[in-house]
């Protein structure tokens, strides 16, 4: 690993209908959202199209070891529109053999974006033709329902100032009051184990949590709100 | 008596993915359930004929006393005949099937429609030649044994 060099690929995704990427820690009956996927979702939707196209072992071997160390960033669409939904929720629950279908309402964010989002990735150059499977590969950010496709990859290192940035990193110099700020997860590190991650392939259960909770803040400003409706535009970082 | 009854009239944008490669399978762990290709084969001609029905045949809410239908049907059906994802673009956008017939190639192939009839020749034909293929990650381990 040690001996590749990294590059920058970037990854164009247009998204073409509501789409809703739960907050963590917020109730899935009252669903918060972030206006894009965040990091841990980025690395968790790439090992699964990598299971897809190339079998468990494959990502677990080759690609889980630098997928849990790459840089990841987002830059979030040009605009983003956030407005509440009340829906139908299924749960099917099995006892005894007979599987009952309950059904209640639910309250949750729904998210429309103008413009694409790109997810940045550092990652080694030489085998690009995978990586670029994996980032055309993914197919929705969230709930399945949450349509994605990648327009185009290409190589382009990422100007941080458009990208959603953790709280701690960002400068003093910023005033971070006009940006949309949320609790986002992330690997807890880069030496995060396969079985914390996919756990059901192993019997014993592993205590530790692969991933840790920050505060974000995007690269997005509240240009209206209008009774539970919000709407975000891009402005890049000072 | 009078009796007041709501009609109304409008367009609306409808995106629906089929990944015919799950047909069969458990896409949690991406492994073949179902590998009788015939099985696999009519669940997924079930698949696109109760897509081709649900647009042309709509059922719900008020059905009954409505009886909801359409009134016109344009659109895209996009088929990605190798490994990868068809592409998608908003229905909103005035210029969606221009832009996704850009998009064609050789192993993505795209069938625009302007009328009820011409989406209902396509899917016909979808559901008469197409099948659905095993998943990526289930070929190449086919191919490993078979080398062995």
């Amino acid at each position: 690993m040690s001996g590749s060099s990294l590059s920058w690929l970037a990854a164009d995704y247009h998204l073409p209908a509501t789409y809703s990427c739960r907050l963590p820690l917020s109730s899935a009956n009252s669903a918060l959202i972030s206006p894009v996927p965040g990091p841990a979702m980025v690395r968790l939707a790439l090992i699964r199209v990598g299971i897809e196209l190339f079998g468990r072992a494959v990502v677990r071997d080759s690609l889980f070891p630098w997928l849990r160390a790459a840089r990841v960033l987002i830059r979030p669409p040009e605009r983003v529109a956030f407005c509440g939904q009340v829906l139908r929720a299924y749960k099917a629950d099995e006892d005894k053999g007979r599987v009952a279908v309950g059904e209640s309402v639910v309250y949750r964010e729904m998210a429309h974006a103008e413009g694409s989002m790109t997810v940045f990735l550092d990652i080694p150059l030489e085998e690009r033709s995978v990586w670029e499977s994996l980032l055309k590969g993914i197919g929705y950010w969230g709930q399945t329902s949450s349509f994605a496709v990648c327009l185009e990859v290409r190589e382009r290192a990422p100007e941080t100032r458009e990208c959603a940035q953790p709280l701690q990193a960002i400068g003093e110099h910023v005033l971070i009051q006009p940006f949309f700020s949320c609790i986002l997860s992330e690997f807890r590190d880069s030496h995060v184990l396969w079985q914390e991650v996919v756990p059901e392939e192993t019997p014993e259960k592993t205590t530790r949590n692969p991933l840790k909770l920050e505060m974000y803040v995007w690269p997005l400003q509240v240009t209206r709100r209008a009774g539970g409706s919000t709407l975000l535009v891009r402005s890049p970082f000072a | 008596m009078l009796m007041k009854m709501p009609a109304r009239s409008g367009d609306y944008a409808l995106l629906v993915r089929y990944t015919s490669v799950g047909i069969g399978v458990d896409t949690y762990r991406w492994q073949v359930a179902v590998i009788d290709e015939r099985q696999r084969l009519s669940r997924h001609r079930a698949v696109l004929s109760a897509l081709r029905d649900t647009l042309l045949s709509p059922d719900g809410a008020m059905t009954s006393t409505m009886l909801s239908h359409l009134t016109g049907l344009e659109g895209a059906i996009v088929v990605r005949s190798s490994v990868g994802r068809a592409p998608m673009y908003s229905a909103l956008m005035d210029d969606f099937v221009t832009r996704l017939m850009a998009m064609r190639s050789d192993t993505c192939l795209v069938y625009p429609f302007e009328t009820v009839d011409a989406f209902h020749a396509t899917m016909e034909e979808l559901i008469t030649i197409s099948a659905p293929c095993f998943p990526a990650s289930y070929r190449q381990g086919q191919q490993q044994e078979g080398d062995r």
